[in-house]
């Protein structure tokens, strides 16, 4: 078990590129915003001999009070990230640090807490004593457990089995179980599973509230950019193991904006600025690939080209958009 | 560890498996000791059984202790384990407990509570046999006889519980390594019925094959549990060694600090054998 150990660091101190790169980050992190609380390093999982690349070369900082989400396609890897921080899937190579110390695989994870698998739980227990037997097992008393069961709006059904109960109110179980231990770093795996609308809102203002005075962090994957988009401070996307894009929700968001423009006629001002700019016809309007600072010029080539513009307005695109776009793009390039 | 122990003992209790496989013993043999007094008094009157010496009496009323070594009993021992281990599969709950202990930590709390009821449950069902048989003492005309002490109770019933020890431990870790391997509760319920029924029969499948010149199956034999497992029994029991003697005159015979050495060694391999398995697996 011990070799395995020493194996497993041997081939974490292989990962030199990342290490450095994540050291120079995290100096920058440490003068700058909140201090790291979970860095990895070329995080990598191959499963059986020559097999699936499941996770390659993954490399992200979450900070301590922000939100952080981890945006991927169904199969693309968040769920066997997470398992590799979680310690439930030894990674084949990658490092892993958690409040700026090593972490490895089979070490408690005292300062985290977690939802995987939308709240698995025994089914033949009753919600508080699911809760009481995680309690147990974090070396905890009871204490908390009423105010979490609360908290999440379970009390009234926290005698009954989980067996009966549905999937939205086993994920509220789940992020109760995530906070038994009241920890300082929260890893949620789609905890949006299953919740319907207003679920979905208390989750929101659940999660927002968690780091609200700074301390605890959360690390966050979903499908529902939606909400990652209402609820993250920054994001990386994985796509087919891979590690695309790591920034904050804003850069993402504003780093490929478009103008949308009013303009008759229509092809004739597409035909003038596409020379210069993508550009695109898009309903009645004419989507342009440019940045705002690019709209005087535009302005200018049209009124010289005699045509009339109606208006010109920036457009933003939603995280959804974006998302969609990096992956695609990143599908064509391979 | 003590946290650990309290919660899978609150995981358990309430769990069907747990009442099925474990309280049975204490409530069956009960209410059968219960039902055997009634139709004693309320029966025809039956002529008054021979005097029994002390060492019988208790012996008697130690016949729960018998069940950990009996191969249908094992199965079910078998059973109850592959559902504590392989449970934690089923139901996807490794994933919730894994990443706040030590795994090597888990498995011993699994070990120590499911044997803790079923010592437990066996207790139980022997105290409840030693009571109704001082009631029906009482009650009938089957006194107890006058030598009996309640350490000659103690000594004679802990003679026959040691021998049960080695069973118990060898079917666990047929059960949970047999879990851990397959992720699967009916896998491990087969895996360890095969296991125990080897350890049961395989002698005398060894002795009937050698009739037909399969006198190899004789190696195999003499490595596996089960010939130590009977060698063990028969040294406490009778003080001889067990002896199988095949169609070609082989007599098969060891001394009992062997078979202890044979049945510890397996013991150890399976213990390693699951606890590194369960330390390098991958919970999905």
């Amino acid at each position: 078990m011990k070799a395995r150990g020493v194996l497993w660091r041997l081939r974490s101190r292989r990962m030199t590129a990342h290490s450095i790169a994540l050291s120079r980050e995290r100096g920058e992190l440490q003068i700058g915003e909140g201090a790291a609380v979970l860095e990895v390093a070329g995080l990598s999982k191959t499963y059986g001999r020559g097999g699936v690349r499941a996770v390659q070369d993954v490399s992200l900082t979450v900070r301590a009070g922000e939100v952080y989400g981890f945006l991927g396609a169904n199969g693309a890897g968040k769920s066997t990230t997470i398992r590799m921080l979680l310690g439930l899937i030894t990674p084949t190579s990658g490092a892993i640090r958690l409040f700026g110390e090593d972490f490895h695989i089979g070490q408690p994870l005292r300062r985290v807490g977690s939802l995987v698998d939308g709240g698995a739980f025994y089914p033949f227990l009753s919600g508080r004593r699911n809760l009481e037997v995680l309690a147990r097992t974090e070396g905890q008393n009871d204490d908390r457990i009423e105010g979490l069961l609360a908290q999440v709006g379970l009390t009234r059904d926290a005698h009954r089995k989980v067996k009966g109960y549905s999937t939205g109110m086993r994920q509220r179980l789940g992020v109760a179980a995530a906070l038994l231990n009241n920890p300082d770093l929260i890893i949620l795996d789609e905890p949006a599973n299953g919740l319907d609308a207003a679920g979905i809102q208390e989750m929101r203002a659940l999660i927002r509230g968690l780091v609200a005075d700074g301390t605890k962090s959360v690390f966050l994957s979903s499908h529902l950019l939606n909400e990652v988009q209402q609820l993250c401070d920054r994001v990386a996307i994985i796509d087919r193991g891979m590690l695309i894009r790591e920034a904050t929700v804003t850069e993402l968001l504003h780093e490929e904006t478009s103008l949308r423009i009013v303009a008759t006629p229509q092809e004739q001002a597409q035909t003038v600025l596409s020379a210069s700019w993508p550009c695109e016809i898009a309903g009645q309007g004419l989507l342009v690939r440019a940045e705002a600072k690019d709209a005087p010029d535009i302005l200018r080539r049209l009124v010289a080209a005699q045509i009339e513009v109606f208006s010109m307005a920036p457009t933003q695109r939603s995280l959804e958009e974006v998302f969609l776009a990096i992956t695609n793009k990143e599908a064509a390039d391979a | 560890m003590r946290n650990l122990i309290a919660a899978e003992k609150r995981k358990l209790l309430p769990h069907k498996a747990t009442w099925l496989l474990v309280w049975v013993y204490p409530i069956v043999i009960t209410v059968a000791l219960i039902i055997g007094l009634l139709s004693k008094l309320w029966g025809a009157p039956a002529p008054a059984d021979d005097p029994v010496t002390a060492a019988a009496w208790i012996a008697d009323t130690a016949f729960v202790w018998h069940i950990p070594s009996m191969a249908l009993f094992r199965y079910l021992i078998g059973a109850y384990f592959a559902v504590v281990f392989a449970g934690e599969y089923g139901w996807n709950t490794w994933k919730l407990v894994v990443p706040h202990a030590a795994r090597w930590k888990l498995l011993t709390a699994k070990y120590l509570v499911a044997t803790g009821f079923l010592y437990l449950a066996w207790f139980l069902a022997a105290l409840a046999t030693v009571l109704v048989t001082l009631v029906r003492a009482g009650l009938l005309p089957e006194p107890v006889p006058t030598d009996v002490t309640a350490f000659g109770i103690l000594s004679g019933h802990f003679q026959i519980l040691s021998l049960g020890i080695i069973p118990v431990v060898l079917t666990a870790l047929y059960a949970s390594l047999a879990a851990i391997l397959t992720r699967s509760t009916l896998a491990s319920c087969i895996i360890t019925i095969v296991a125990v029924t080897m350890d049961d029969l395989f002698g005398k499948i060894v002795q009937a094959l050698s009739a037909l010149g399969m006198t190899w199956l004789a190696v195999p034999y003499r490595v596996l549990p089960g010939y130590h497992l009977e060698n063990v029994a028969n040294w406490a029991q009778k003080g001889a060694a067990f002896q199988l003697k095949l169609m070609d005159g082989t007599v098969i015979v060891y001394p009992q600090a062997f078979s202890f050495a044979v049945l510890a060694a397996w013991i150890l391999g399976l213990g390693l054998i699951t606890f590194v398995s369960f330390r390098r697996q991958d919970i999905n």
